[in-house]
């Protein structure tokens, strides 16, 4: 029995069964079919949120054998392992809105959070000074495009200069919309066709088989 | 605002069942005929084995990543580029580092990514380190960032393939790996991460090239065939939007009835 | 005289970054401690936001959905002040659900705590129209995990969602009302890019529910396409979506106070652009001509 579920076909089976009961119900009127399809979406997102068990078991695993062995970084593994312990049993004993346990969200996460998100603006700065070079016609088309939207985006500009608005939203409207879209199209043929390549068992590694390259 | 309804047919979503169907077909056509169709060539794909050998001639480790979102098409295309740099590294003996994490959806897709790494290496007669794939942080993209960030500085790699699907934290990776001199291919899942990583990478991957590395990579004619759909695709859209244009500039609402149906 | 030309050029193209990070660090700071007041205008998209804010009375139900962490949060929170000042104002009644596991961390900065005594950015709105948790808005918590949960959200509300985040049972509430997304007035998205696209297929389009997004700024160009083909009414992007909301509603906060960080920076980074390429055509593009000539 064992050996039925690890054959390659029976996960293709699998898979596109799951596929049926989602895009049937998706395109077709038939109310039965569409109670399990959503039955299915639900388990799924529960199976998902157990997924917090096997983070819970990995990390402390890979943890525990570091600190073990002493393996470079160990320290923090230490950190990482009695901090995750310590807020899981915070946050079950005391609850998810208690005082202590938002105390770990505030005191850790909101500053790294706050921290790590604007650092992308100083990458952003070296790049516009490092990267962005006209060394082609398109490209100072795109850095003369760039400048004239940042401009746009300056309030100050629009208070002096009120057509730069308008330049703003002309480029935004046209040119990022568009490619928006074209990116929008092309990502979701591909995915159609990704799928089709999964469901007619052409991309193995998908499944979690080797297909070989 | 429809032209027509079917029965049984939900409302407002008869044109893209076709539309899914014909792709269907047209796929599974390409796939099954002997078609041998040229495809231009993506930078980016062909980069890949460039990047693994720059790694491999430095003696430095080759990174690899999938993303930190759960399977969806982004996801799994980069477990398809996994499976095949995990097969150059393991035919040239050069060290592949796959950091996971960032999200919850991490602790499902690691295991996977996991097991298509180490049945790459058997098949090439290796065996795969788990501790080459550590998992970094769950939960917090920015923490799973910081991670690679750190592993990139200390391990300076020849090569990075950045793909998947990240939010903002693509580029401090990018960039980072950009000032240590690591070769850095990367895909953006969405337009304003394309825009960034075109900055900080030395090549980009923009949409659906990433969708179609699993076939353009193995260069079986069957799959390559199969990226043909998607350019047809694309040229009926291209063909709607001006037919499109013309009709509603005649004062007619057709084509939006037609799109709506 | 030449040799001091492409000094100077060779001095741009050398310029440490680590100069760079400094001068934005304090670039962005200064006017923060020294307010300048520059002049702000309004968008379209903005006025259009507002727009549907206002069109919200006291029999509605909107479903607000939390799917941004703490730092997408430093972008939106000036537009999410206001919208929620908006609704508390109309009568509208709330519900709220996360799709990012910080959401119920960064709920109390924003409404407090009445229970515990903690005070949120808009306790005073909320006891000023006595806006009460329960009677007025619910918090469901962090069940928006991926696509499968909002399709179970949208689909099979009452038997996905039993109790709030505080296990008090939904039943009897308000939320009886609410079969499936057609019976909200509403959905308004705090979003950093990952979900907006499931809300839209499997409750805007599908149910036809009015929404509107607040949108982090990378996102907005992606966000957009949902405006043309009509599944949401309007955006508002970012920073400076937030800092015009303010101005719009005669709210002034921490949105109007950034704006004059917003505007030197973005006349720093135009500058950085353009000294960038200077020395680019002054200097190392000769460079690389003469390096390929050596060779």
């Amino acid at each position: 029995m064992s050996n039925l579920f690890e054959k390659r076909e029976f996960t293709i089976l699998l898979v596109a069964a799951s596929f049926a009961l989602v895009f049937v119900p998706y395109f077709l009127d038939i109310p039965p079919l569409m109670e399990l399809s959503t039955k299915m979406a639900m388990i799924v997102s529960i199976i998902n949120a157990f997924a917090i068990l096997l983070a819970l078991y990995s990390q402390t695993k890979r943890s525990i054998l570091r600190v073990g062995q002493r393996l470079h970084g160990w320290p923090y593994h230490l950190w990482t392992v009695c901090l995750l312990y310590l807020v899981a049993i915070v946050g079950l004993l005391f609850g998810q809105t208690s005082t202590t346990f938002l105390f770990f969200q505030y005191a850790f996460l909101m500053p790294a959070g706050a921290v790590q998100y604007s650092i992308l603006t100083f990458y952003m700065a070296s790049a516009g000074m490092k990267a962005f070079r006209a060394r082609s016609p398109q490209a100072t088309l795109l850095i003369i495009a760039g400048i004239l939207v940042m401009l746009g985006q300056a309030p100050f500009t629009g208070a002096f200069f009120p057509p730069i608005e308008g330049i703003r939203n002309y480029l935004a409207e046209n040119f990022a919309k568009a490619a928006a879209k074209m990116f929008s199209i092309s990502m979701v043929v591909g995915a159609i066709v990704l799928c089709v390549r999964i469901l007619t068992g052409n991309e193995d590694q998908a499944i979690g088989y080797t297909g070989g390259v | 605002m429809t032209l027509l309804t079917i029965p049984l047919i939900a409302e407002g979503k008869i044109l893209g069942l076709i539309i899914v169907v014909a792709v269907f077909l047209i796929t599974i056509y390409y796939l099954t005929s002997k078609k041998e169709i040229p495809i231009r060539r993506v930078a980016g794909l062909d980069a890949i084995e460039e990047a693994v050998g720059r790694s491999t001639e430095m003696g430095k480790p080759h990174f690899a990543t999938i993303g930190v979102a759960t399977f969806n098409h982004w996801t799994l295309a980069a477990i398809a580029m996994l499976e095949f740099q995990a097969r150059i590294c393991a035919r040239t003996e050069t060290r592949l580092i796959v950091p996971c994490g960032g999200s919850t959806s991490a602790f499902i897709t690691r295991p996977v990514a996991l097991d298509v790494v180490k049945n790459a290496y058997i098949a090439e007669g290796k065996e795969f380190d788990e501790i080459d794939m550590p998992f970094l942080a769950g939960g917090k993209g920015w923490a799973f960032g910081a991670g690679a960030v750190a592993m990139i500085q200390k391990l300076k790699p020849g090569g990075l393939v950045l793909t998947g699907q990240y939010g903002s934290v693509a580029l401090h990776i990018a960039e980072q790996a950009s000032q240590q001199g690591v070769m850095t291919i990367a895909s953006g899942s969405y337009m304003g991460n394309v825009a960034a990583l075109a900055c900080a990478s030395d090549y980009t991957m923009i949409g659906e090239e990433v969708l179609a590395a699993g076939a353009y990579l193995t260069r079986e004619p069957a799959k390559l065939a199969s990226i043909r759909t998607q350019d047809l695709l694309k040229f009926t859209a291209i063909a709607t939007t001006l037919i499109g244009i013309l009709i509603t500039l005649a004062g007619s609402d057709f084509i939006i009835q037609l799109l709506g149906t | 005289m030449k040799n001091e030309g492409s000094n100077i050029y060779k001095f741009l193209s050398e310029f440490k970054v680590t100069y760079i990070y400094l001068l934005i660090f304090i670039l962005t700071l200064a006017p923060i401690l020294f307010p300048i007041g520059i002049p702000i205008t309004t968008t379209q998209d903005t006025k259009d936001y507002y727009a549907e804010l206002k069109t919200l009375g006291p029999d509605d139900i909107v479903l607000v959905s939390w799917n941004i962490g703490f730092d997408a949060l430093m972008e939106l929170k000036a537009g999410a002040y206001v919208s929620m000042r908006a609704i508390i104002a109309s009568g509208a009644k709330m519900v709220h659900v996360f799709g990012h596991p910080e959401g119920p961390g960064m709920f109390p900065l924003i409404f407090g705590d009445p229970n515990k005594g903690t005070v949120g950015e808009l306790s005073k709105t909320m006891e000023d129209h006595d806006y009460t948790e329960g009677d007025d808005y619910i918090v469901l918590g962090y069940i928006m995990l991926n696509e499968a949960s909002v399709v179970s959200i949208a689909r099979d509300f009452h038997n996905y969602v039993i109790v709030d985040w505080k296990g008090a049972p939904i039943s009897g509430t308000f939320l009886d009302e609410i079969e499936d997304p057609a019976d909200l007035a509403m959905i308004i998205d705090f979003s950093a890019g990952f979900f907006s696209e499931a809300i839209v297929r499997h409750m805007a389009m599908d149910f036809d529910t009015p929404m509107i997004i607040s949108s982090i700024g990378v996102s907005i160009a992606q966000n957009k396409l949902f405006v043309d083909a009509g599944y949401v009414s309007a955006i508002l992007g970012s920073t400076r979506g937030g800092a015009e909301i303010e101005f719009l509603a005669g709210q002034p906060g921490i949105g109007l106070q950034a704006m004059d960080s917003f505007t030197i920076i973005h006349y720093f980074y135009i500058l950085v652009l353009i000294l960038g390429n200077l020395a680019y055509f002054g200097y190392e593009r000769h460079r690389d001509m003469r390096r390929t000539a050596l060779r």
